[in-house]
């Protein structure tokens, strides 16, 4: 199956053609190679074009090796957002590929479709689902309907390759093409949410298997019924339930999602409430009417504002939590009384960054007095911080959560300003600093304001998450600034717990030599002067000698620890792979 | 140091960064100084900061900083000539607003990882390198506290402004993803749990 590759390929930013991927800045043709997983030589000889292999043009197409384009290795359709509301990288990958490829000739124009014979129907599909139709008179509407023929006969093909490159079962795929043939007319959300649907099932049991599809068949194939089925079938308390409850669940479901109090209710109401039904399940009664309530909370606000609440709503899938905590906040005394600009910034980032977490601490930051003073810019920014901070996952969440605390607790003495540094450049090494007063300044040029997400690079993500983290652990662990071993451990410390909340682990020894340690000891560092200081005291350099002991495995000393600093972690016992020193004192900034 | 000009120093520094003026330690980096021009450092005595201030200090006194636009320019007319790559690279690193600071990599030996590292990636260290009208410095550049390398290639114009293009050269190898293609198998069950 081609397309899980092609979407992890995506990224590395390569392509949508699976078969070449693009020059990223600075890169040159072996590091390729390696991140190709090729040889060198066979990414050569793939791409005669290129001269010299240490000077590529970023952005230029190379070709991959042993990659013939072929209609087998093109990128299948892809799937709705993911159990949280937001769509994969993979998903969002394969909906594009989906639209730009498979839809974008079913709906360009039946008449240049290529029409499979009505003998040849996909497996699993009778041509009668398909072409029997009432008789027509009228000889215009006849040819009309006769391009809708088209065009379903093509979806379905083309759903029938999907599903079989995905692996859906071949019962469920004829079931699912029999559906879709009953239900015309056949759409792109249709598609996409059953085979996504399907592709989730097709690891349950047969008999779970056949719940599904019975609920599929029962929903007609409306999307936000599938959707919503999705997001049950992905749920791990379905999942470990046994097949009657299963059943009971997917029958009451049914029951609910057709009655008329969710049936008379608009679209994008009826989308939400359908979603809330399958959150956390089982389903029930009083879900429809808690997310309603929710709804209505937000009557009172302007139409821009109430999308960008319905938005945040659907992306949340139906979420209770983020529903009941997007209803506190926006009933919350504090947004109202923001100016209408503020208050969408505010739906913009409980939009952009959807979970039950983020809103809270969206909701927490608008209690800080700091908060209140900050102009609208900086409002932008800090609230994407926390909606970027709150939603992190790639890290050590303790640390991000008790960085949360102590700049929203109510009785945190930390203050957070922007300010502006003597310095353009957005990759400038200063990001901020913990000041005078538990004030911790950030860098207004590292986080654009605006009511977008914080783009996810390294930049960002050292500033949005590193920085905090690193900044309110120097707070935790007042140490005076000096020549001293404890105030050498200070900077490692900050660092290694910055380390922890970015990457969700330690870092080796290799990491903390080469990205802390070395630095720390440079005379052209702002740390380097108290590093020499330190080194000048016996006491305080013995402490230090022995740090290096323990990180490079060496018997380290006066004579010998600029040798031991600028040694290959590959000659030291362990490689440099261990874990690094751990540091006394808070780690974990609670 | 006389002290008029280390007052001079801390007061600027005040204005500039906020710092307390009797928080303020100021030394001369001792390897620049030009016949008509000395560069001090400014750093805080209280607080861990991760930068230190610098600031030139020209002909008649005149004070430089990056807050400066054109303290590039007032730097290289006031004492530029014979200056080595080297010296060049320290200045524009140091004040000018588009590179944004870092360690300028002056010879392998300064900092082997990042030689090894280039190596790696099947690049070569280039100690900075003058062009022989003395108009344009490139060099190799690590932003320490990111740990990424830049190459800064830097021109003066007719015009008597810097070009700087800064080019990012080897990324932070803890944020690196793997370089392994999955197998289908392996992005089916990734998906998967991704998806829920």
């Amino acid at each position: 199956m081609k397309i899980g590759s092609n979407a992890l390929a995506s990224d590395w930013g390569d392509t949508p053609d699976s078969n070449v991927t693009q020059v990223q800045p600075g890169e040159t043709l072996p590091q390729i190679a390696t991140r190709l997983n090729v040889s060198l030589s066979d990414l050569q000889r793939a791409n005669p074009q290129i001269g010299d292999p240490n000077s590529l043009t970023p952005g230029s197409n190379i070709q991959i090796p042993g990659q013939a384009q072929s209609p087998a290795s093109a990128p299948a359709p892809g799937f709705g957002g993911n159990a949280d509301g937001g769509a994969s990288s993979s998903s969002k990958y394969m909906e594009s590929q989906f639209e730009s490829s498979m839809m974008r000739s079913l709906l360009s124009g039946s008449n240049n479709l290529s029409v499979m014979p009505a003998n040849n129907p996909p497996p699993g599909v009778s041509s009668g689902g398909v072409t029997q139709m009432p008789p027509v008179a009228d000889p215009v509407r006849e040819r009309a309907e006769q391009g809708d023929q088209q065009d379903l006969k093509a979806g379905l093909n083309q759903v029938y390759s999907t599903a079989e490159h995905l692996g859906i079962h071949h019962e469920d795929i004829a079931s699912m093409l029999q559906t879709m043939a009953g239900n015309p007319p056949l759409t792109q959300p249709k598609m996409i949410k059953a085979l996504h649907l399907f592709f989730m099932a097709s690891d349950m049991s047969p008999a779970d298997r056949k719940l599904v599809d019975d609920a599929y068949k029962s929903s007609k194939g409306d999307p936000s019924q599938v959707e919503a089925l999705s997001k049950l079938v992905a749920d791990p308390k379905f999942i470990g339930a046994d097949t009657q409850t299963k059943k009971e669940w997917l029958d009451k479901f049914k029951n609910l999602v057709n009655s008329p109090d969710v049936q008379n209710l608009p679209p994008d109401e009826k989308n939400i409430v359908t979603n809330a039904l399958m959150s956390d399940p089982p389903p029930s009664a009083d879900k429809i009417s808690k997310t309603l309530d929710v709804i209505h909370s937000a009557k009172d606000l302007s139409p821009g504002e109430r999308q960008l609440f319905m938005d945040g709503m659907k992306r949340a899938g139906g979420n209770p939590q983020y529903a009941a905590n997007l209803q506190k906040l926006i009933e919350d005394p504090k947004f109202k009384s923001l100016k209408p600009a503020e208050k969408t910034a505010v739906l913009s980032q409980t939009r952009n960054y959807a979970t039950p977490d983020a809103v809270n601490n969206i909701d927490r930051l608008l209690h800080r007095s700091w908060f209140h003073s900050e102009d609208l810019d900086d409002k932008q920014r800090s609230l994407k911080m926390v909606g970027r901070l709150s939603t992190y996952t790639g890290g050590d969440k303790q640390i991000i959560n008790n960085t949360l605390d102590k700049m929203l607790g109510e009785h945190s003495p930390i203050k957070v300003q922007w300010k502006n540094y003597p310095i353009r450049d957005d990759g400038s090494s200063i990001s901020g600093e913990m000041g005078d007063d538990n004030v911790l300044s950030l860098n207004r040029g590292k986080l654009p304001k605006g009511n977008d997400s914080v783009h996810e690079d390294d930049d960002t993500t050292d500033m949005a998450i590193g920085t905090p983290t690193h900044e309110v652990n120097h707070a935790m662990n007042p140490t005076p600034v000096g020549d001293t071993f404890a105030n050498f451990q200070n900077e490692y410390r900050a660092w290694f717990v910055e380390f922890k909340a970015q990457h969700g682990r330690a870092p080796t020894n290799r990491e903390a030599m080469d990205q802390r340690v070395s630095w720390q000891l440079n005379p052209k560092s702002a740390y380097g002067p108290n590093s020499a200081g330190m080194l000048r005291h016996p006491k305080e350099a013995q402490q230090f000698y022995d740090f290096l002991s323990q990180m490079t495995g060496m018997k380290v000393d006066a004579k010998n620890w600029k040798a031991a600093v600028k040694s290959d972690p590959a000659t030291w016992p362990d490689k440099g792979q261990s874990t690094a020193p751990v540091p006394s004192g808070n780690l974990d900034n609670h | 140091m006389d002290e008029k000009l280390h007052q001079k120093i801390v007061q600027a520094v005040h204005a500039e960064y906020g710092w307390k003026t009797e928080e303020v330690a100021v030394d001369e980096v001792e390897d620049l100084r030009r016949p008509s021009c000395s560069f001090y450092t400014a750093r805080s005595t209280v607080r861990p900061l991760s930068y230190l201030a610098n600031y030139a200090v020209l002909k008649a006194n005149e004070l430089v900083g990056i807050g400066d636009e054109n303290a590039v320019t007032k730097i290289l007319d006031a004492c530029s000539n014979d200056g080595s790559a080297d010296w060049w690279a320290e200045i524009i690193t140091r004040f000018h607003q588009d590179v944004g600071g870092g360690l300028v990599l002056g010879n392998e030996s300064e900092r082997p990882d990042v030689v090894r590292r280039l190596a790696q990636d099947g690049k070569t260290f280039t100690p900075p390198t003058l062009d022989d009208a003395k108009r344009s410095v490139s060099f190799l550049l690590l932003d320490a506290e990111a740990y990424v390398v830049y190459s800064v290639k830097a021109t003066r114009m007719s015009s008597g402004g810097m070009e700087v293009v800064k080019t990012k050269l080897l990324g932070n190898p803890s944020n690196a993803k793997p370089s392994v293609r999955e197998t289908p198998a392996d992005a089916r069950k990734k998906m998967h749990q991704a998806l829920r």
